[in-house]
């Protein structure tokens, strides 16, 4: 391991509109090392895409402000990057590929010139064609996709497109927003398998977001699990999944299960995610948490190794 | 493209205005390059009335009308067009800037705006020409001051929906410029409904001329539709040619324009059912 592309250290970020302000993140840690392939696993409104757009600066200023912590990229620290520095970054080294490849196209633009496009914001123009057919022949479309406007492609199609219009940039860090939720499941395994092979060929790290655990458990070397605004838990693929440590997770995988209990019902986690604007100094979990104790709504725990299981960190009093 | 076409053939008030217009830019060229024609050629028959010789009578001083008309079109459709197009730039550029960056420019940009939409357009036209001189440029450059307001407004409201649009933030990760995201990926997707509206200014630029020319308001050496309406308002009772066939070819050109405008537009919407 050289060094990491991105690291993120305790992260508050705030929203706020009419007086109410939602803390989207509220003390998320996450490294990826250069060439690594790191999961964000949680469920919807636990921060995991307001991560994601701030790896590019992509939160709106307007109402988003970080509060404190720290993120740096390629050892650069961006946490005050105004929007000219973010322009300069944005890309190489970092790029990004969304959830539905339709809307994150533009629409009256042929695939191939969207393409070219993205390659002459990073590289010289005499070498503009080879690098838009190579990109092509990469993510294993036809040449002849380049004639096409994206809506005359299926959504498999699309994915790639938009999977060549990020790797044109030559990005060392990749991250991938919840990238085959929009798919049909055949062709997400094969999105995954290009994904997974790109990542190999181009010796590029990935930050693959989504909340389908069998997705993020075959892509990835470590994962990190999201809840309410917190890095909850993060450590090798197999320790996380293999011997959960945090009570989330572990309700987490048995509902990914789908395994019927007693009743003859599926596992769920009872209660609700929290409201993220009424959030308690403690563990935001602890409504939920059949392990929950009196420190946990006092204080958010640090975190620590993991009792009784693999090799991660988790943020949990039972494991303190 | 091949769409476009196919859609706009299908409306067949479409093909007739292109097919007009496409007439009388051909009379236009055909004008101007013709060898030896003299619409100024002046004849023994002073208005002489619609005959073999002179198919749409002669004017007051034995010129023929027919080839006044036919020359007439020259006119039109260069003040037409380059207002036409003058206003559109100015109008996208302005909207497009207004409505990506909104704030105190967009502000500034739609006051100023409005104040060009309040003053009744044909009075304050009259004004300025009257003061500047009555040149093809002036009248060419009045038209555009009066019309692309009406074009910065479409291009803003087009360019405020476009910029909130999820693939303008996927071109912003890849590290592109605001300005050239505006320019290459958010006005393209604005252009079919500027491009209908900027259809119909040519219409209203080639009524324009054709009123400032009729109150006098234009070069006496320039030979346009406008300008023979005038003369022949004289002769109403005695000479009905004179004034019957420029107004003929006023009203059909300034309606095939805005039949190509609403052609165009349907024709660019992507909701179009084709028939």
């Amino acid at each position: 391991m050289n060094g990491n592309i991105l690291e993120i250290d305790a992260l508050r970020l705030a929203y706020r509109t009419r007086g109410t302000v939602a803390y989207a993140m509220n003390g998320a840690t996450l490294h990826v090392a250069e060439g690594e392939a790191v999961g964000l696993v949680g469920e919807s409104g636990s921060g995991k895409s307001t991560l994601a757009r701030a790896t590019l600066g992509l939160i709106p200023a307007k109402i988003a402000r970080i509060e404190s912590g720290r993120m740096a990229i390629g050892g650069q620290d961006v946490t005050r990057f105004t929007e000219d520095q973010w322009q300069a970054i944005r890309g190489n080294p970092v790029a990004m590929v969304f959830q539905d490849p339709l809307s994150y196209l533009n629409p009256v633009m042929r695939v191939g010139k969207q393409i070219a496009e993205s390659v002459r914001l990073h590289e010289p123009r005499a070498i503009l064609q080879s690098r838009v057919e190579e990109l092509l022949w990469l993510v294993k479309l036809p040449a002849a996709a380049a004639e096409a406007y994206p809506h005359e492609l299926s959504g498999g199609m699309r994915q790639r497109a938009l999977l060549a219009v990020a790797l044109g940039c030559k990005p060392k860090l990749l991250v991938a927003d919840e990238p085959t939720t929009a798919l049909d499941v055949t062709t997400q395994a094969e999105i995954l398998a290009l994904i997974r092979e790109l990542r190999e060929r181009l010796g590029m790290a990935l930050l693959l977001i989504s909340h389908d655990l069998g997705i993020v458990a075959s892509a990835c070397d470590r994962i990190y699990v999201m809840y309410a605004g917190h890095t909850v838990e993060w450590g090798k693929a197999a320790d996380v999944f293999g011997r959960p440590a945090h009570p989330y997770t572990v309700g987490l995988l048995k509902a990914a299960q789908a395994a019927r209990n007693a009743e003859g019902r599926f596992a769920t986690i009872a209660g609700d995610p929290p409201n993220l604007a009424e959030l308690s100094p403690g563990c935001p979990f602890t409504p939920r948490c059949p392990l929950a104790r009196a420190e946990c709504s006092a204080e958010m725990p640090p975190p620590g190794p993991a009792r009784n299981a693999g090799a991660q960190e988790v943020r949990c009093w039972a494991h303190r | 493209m091949r769409r476009f076409w196919q859609r706009f053939l299908a409306y067949r008030a479409g093909i007739a205005s292109g097919g007009y217009v496409a007439l009388l830019a051909l009379v236009a060229l055909a004008t101007l390059l013709w060898p030896g024609l003299d619409p100024h050629q002046i004849s023994d028959a002073a208005m002489a009335a619609p005959s073999l010789d002179h198919l749409f009578g002669t004017d007051e001083l034995g010129r023929d009308m027919l080839l006044g008309v036919l020359y007439g079109a020259q006119v039109s459709l260069a003040v037409g067009v380059s207002a036409a197009f003058g206003a559109t730039l100015l109008g996208v550029m302005l909207g497009a800037a207004a409505g990506f960056w909104g704030g105190w420019l967009d502000l500034a940009v739609m006051r100023i705006s409005e104040m060009f939409q309040v003053v009744p357009s044909f009075i304050l036209a009259a004004v300025i020409v009257s003061l500047s001189g009555t040149g093809l440029t002036q009248v060419v450059a009045v038209i555009v001051l009066l019309a692309w307001p009406q074009i910065a407004r479409i291009t803003r409201g087009e360019v405020m929906r476009i910029k909130q649009l999820e693939f303008v933030d996927a071109v912003r990760c890849l590290g592109m410029r605001e300005w050239e995201i505006l320019a290459t990926e958010v006005v393209p997707n604005a252009v079919a409904p500027v491009l209908a509206a900027g259809t119909l200014v040519v219409a209203q630029a080639i009524l324009l001329e054709a009123s400032l020319s009729f109150l006098g308001l234009s070069s006496a050496d320039i030979i346009s539709w406008g300008r023979m309406l005038n003369a022949g308002q004289r002769f109403l009772f005695n000479a009905w040619w004179m004034s019957v066939f420029p107004g003929l070819a006023i009203f059909l050109t300034v309606l095939a324009f805005n039949l190509l405008g609403d052609a165009v537009g349907s024709a660019l919407n992507p909701r179009t059912v084709t028939r």
